[in-house]
């Protein structure tokens, strides 16, 4: 090994310093270049900076219930007041207050929940796709399980046994969905591995470990935050929904999905309380899939959408 | 290409956001000015079917096993009781002509000699033994608790029973004239089964069983032969509709005559339509925060107990969550029943300062950790609850079940500290406010025991001198602002829609009956 320096390494590991830097260069053009990428990067920006600086967005305490001012409309509508930028919901809580502090919800769970399952789904499908056989076998099979178990059902039980929770949800969200990692992540192995840079570490000598989180890991790492990017949105519907049901996030912290069932029965009186959150989700999931699109683009040309 | 779909997909999705968000209220005018000619229209016309819509279906057509007022309000037109309550609650005959006490144990009752079952098989003594026996000895139906003193049913002749009781009742007729007590046919039962029978079930009433499409409707026809003369209604449809909003629009549209449930945010919509209108009456529940007073929780301190009592402003909970549809109250024995005690009703306490200053005492000023239990049903009331225990210095888990699991936790007394309740009344007695908290039924629930409390409730349930028996119920309600095994929130009241020409008066039982509901 120490006869090779470390750009012959990096070359040999099919990475090259000066196509990074293009690439960065290549992805600040395209970004701009690409109308939805901008709109989608600025709408997750401004849901993470919303997220983080809570406190400073929010003009209300989110859970300090008010029934005398319950079902308030929104400040520009006849009845409003004037400090309730959004309206009340039916307990007369701040509704822009609650969708600030919704966010960080919306945030922990959609990140936390693929980064575990991520974190699993990548393992396991280096695993499968790299020692193959019999790995791959009860890898793989495990895997074609997981799919037969319809995915809501499965977290409705756990949920159920455990108690709502944050961590709860998202481990259940995390532990459901690891399969697509797996399987993308196994497919891009296999290929990687039969390239001649593989065949060199190996003739060279490196142990498995080595060749898998230094060789092949940074080759199929462009698919996995694809995928990555794609699951956040669809864990954010997920944990609103399980919300929604009552078996997300519990009172008094504050969820999006909570706050559309809380709103489901004055749809026809008061329509706020329903509508804001299920646009702050809306909004936010088309963010992450504009970025998530355009992210796709740059990293993995061979799947660009043609123009 | 494809980029421009998901842009435009995007702006469509937004744009139809913003439109059907905005354009509720709007929508909601228009819909009501619509429906406002349309709904009025068959009033003058032939109307022959009534429609009633709840939020529950019945349990069972087993009127000695439904342990619920919506299966019970159903069930009333299809059976009989021997007598009933009229709508003052005054004891009215039915299937029975007359009454009176023979001795501390023994009632007899003369019977209709002009009744017939729905198929042709005549009314007499022998169904009579065969209802009140079947409900008193058999101890898996659910009406059995309330029944199990009867000893025996003897027939004098086919048109007179006498009912022989264990030990003396004194309010046998307030048995007779409620859910556990309808009569049913002996003879097809005996031939039949009584499966076939809750499949096809045939009754004394005004309507006849047609068909029951379970969680959806339940279809009756009017009983021609009826013997209190042809009923009113050709058809008379009970639907269920879980979703309040739901029930409401059905109304608005014309779908259903008479909507139960109707949430107090809501009312401004029935009222907005010509000829529709909002009905509110008191109805015989009573929201109750329960709490255990097992040694090592911290709610077995009456301190603590005071203060959650102290903490909870009931009147803010009525005028804002219940939309003004409630009356405090500090007893579950409202106006109406049997030993109710007026000074406690219409009344609540409410002193934060004091809340805190016996947290306190009791030695937790550092938070008071109490878990709360609320069923979905009530989740608003219990979320105000919850802020209002905060406030002074508890610190509240709330819990919020699914109906399913609540009652699994209430059937089986697993909740902590404290869990809300609303507790009916079809019995209007004061008794039956109190089954819970004798000592045998509250053991391992509420665990509350005083042994002055115990005896004035187990010598009242055969005092057969009513005005003492009136006495020690309200000794008993006096004692409970002290004690508090349980605090009282306030009792409810119904709120109906009431489609264009219909005239119903909600009754405090809560009972629909289709006989009493008019075409205007």
């Amino acid at each position: 090994m120490s006869l090779l320096s470390k750009s012959q390494a990096d070359g040999l590991s099919g990475k090259q310093p000066e196509e990074t830097e293009g690439k960065w260069r290549h992805g600040m053009k395209s970004l701009l270049k690409s109308k939805t990428g901008t709109l989608g990067i600025l709408i997750v920006l401004v849901v993470c900076i919303i997220a983080i600086g809570a406190p400073l967005f929010a003009t209300h305490e989110p859970a300090k219930i008010s029934p005398a001012q319950r079902l308030l409309p929104p400040m520009w509508l006849e009845g409003g007041a004037p400090d309730h930028l959004l309206g009340t919901d039916n307990l007369g809580r701040d509704i822009w207050s609650r969708i600030v502090y919704g966010s960080q919800v919306s945030l922990i769970v959609g990140i936390g929940a693929v980064l575990l399952s991520g974190a699993i789904g990548a393992l396991l499908g280096l695993l499968a796709g790299f020692y193959g056989k019999w790995v791959n076998a009860i890898i793989m099979r495990v895997a074609d399980a997981f799919i037969a178990i319809p995915a809501i059902l499965f977290m409705l039980v756990v949920l159920a046994v455990l108690g709502p929770g944050l961590g709860t949800l998202i481990f259940v969200i995390g532990v459901t969905n690891w399969v697509s990692y797996a399987r993308v992540v196994r497919g891009e192995v296999l290929s990687v591995k039969e390239r001649d840079f593989v065949k060199a570490a190996r003739a060279l000598g490196a142990r498995n470990g080595r060749i898998i989180f230094t060789h092949i890991l940074p080759n199929v790492l462009s698919s996995f935050i694809i995928i990555s990017t794609m699951s956040v949105a669809t864990t954010i519907i997920m944990e609103a929904s399980l919300s929604f049901l009552g078996l997300g996030i519990k009172p008094p912290a504050v969820s999006w999905g909570g706050m559309l069932s809380d709103g489901r029965q004055y749809l026809a009186t008061s329509w706020w309380v329903a509508t804001f959150p299920g646009l702050a989700i809306t909004i936010t999931v088309l963010g992450v899939i504009f970025f998530g699109d355009w992210l796709r683009d740059m990293l993995d040309p061979r799947m660009k959408s043609k123009e | 290409m494809k980029r421009w779909y998901v842009q435009g997909f995007a702006v469509i999705i937004a744009v139809m956001l913003v439109v059907t968000g905005c354009g509720n209220a709007a929508e909601t005018t228009n819909e009501t000015q619509t429906n406002g000619g349309t709904a009025s229209a068959p009033a003058g016309g032939d109307k022959t079917t009534l429609t009633i819509a709840n939020a529950t279906d019945i349990e069972s057509f087993d009127t000695h096993n439904n342990n619920n007022t919506m299966s019970e309000a159903v069930l009333v037109n299809v059976f009989d009781y021997l007598l009933k309550n009229d709508a003052e609650q005054n004891k009215v005959p039915v299937l029975a002509t007359s009454w009176e006490q023979v001795n501390d144990t023994t009632w007899r009752l003369k019977l209709r000699d002009d009744v017939k079952f729905h198929n042709g098989d005549p009314f007499t003594a022998a169904d009579v033994k065969f209802s009140l026996e079947r409900v008193a000895k058999d101890s898996t139906l659910k009406q059995n608790t309330y029944y199990k003193h009867i000893k025996e049913v003897n027939i004098i002749d086919d048109y007179t029973v006498d009912i022989v009781t264990e030990t003396p009742d004194p309010i046998m007729l307030n048995r007779l004239s409620r859910m556990g007590a309808g009569i049913l046919p002996s003879k097809y039962i005996e031939e039949n089964g009584i499966e076939a029978f809750l499949k096809a079930p045939v009754g004394t009433g005004p309507y006849k069983f047609s068909k029951w499409t379970k969680d959806d409707r339940i279809e009756l026809v009017k009983n021609a032969d009826y013997f209190g003369g042809t009923p009113k209604w050709e058809n008379v449809v009970f639907r269920s509709i879980p979703e309040a909003s739901t029930r409401v629009s059905e109304l608005l549209t014309g779908g259903v005559d008479i909507a139960a449930g109707v949430p107090s945010t809501d009312i401004a919509r029935i009222d907005g339509v010509d000829g529709l209108s909002v009905e509110q009456a008191k109805i015989q529940r009573v929201l109750h925060i329960i709490m255990r007073m097992t040694e090592g929780s911290i709610t077995a301190d009456p301190k603590v107990r005071e203060a959650i009592e102290l903490a909870i402003d009931n009147q803010v909970i009525i005028d804002s969550i219940a939309g003004g549809a409630g009356i405090p109250t500090r007893t579950s024995v409202t106006p109406g029943n049997f030993g109710s005690d007026p000074s406690l009703y219409d009344t609540f306490v409410y002193d934060q300062e004091r809340a805190r200053a016996l947290l306190k005492e009791a030695g937790y000023e550092n938070g008071a950790k109490v878990s709360f239990s609320s069923a979905v049903q009530y989740k608003e009331v219990a979320e105000v609850v919850a802020a209002m225990l905060t406030d002074v210095g508890f610190e509240v888990n709330l819990e919020i079940l699914e109906a399913s699991s609540f009652s699994e936790k209430l059937n089986s007394k697993k909740f902590n500290e404290l869990f809300l309740l609303g507790v009916g009344n079809s019995l209007f007695d004061a008794s039956n406010n109190y089954n819970r908290f004798k000592k045998e039924n509250a053991a391992g629930e509420t665990d509350y025991n005083n042994p002055e409390v115990e005896e004035l409730l187990q010598s009242a349930l055969q005092n057969m001198d009513l005005a003492d028996r009136e006495k020690q119920y309200q000794k008993v309600q006096q004692q409970f602002t002290v004690d508090r095994p349980t605090i009282y929130l306030y009792q409810m009241k119904g709120i109906y829609g009431i489609g264009a020409g219909i005239g119903y008066t909600p009754r405090l039982d809560e009972m629909y009956y289709a006989e009493d509901i008019t075409l205007k």
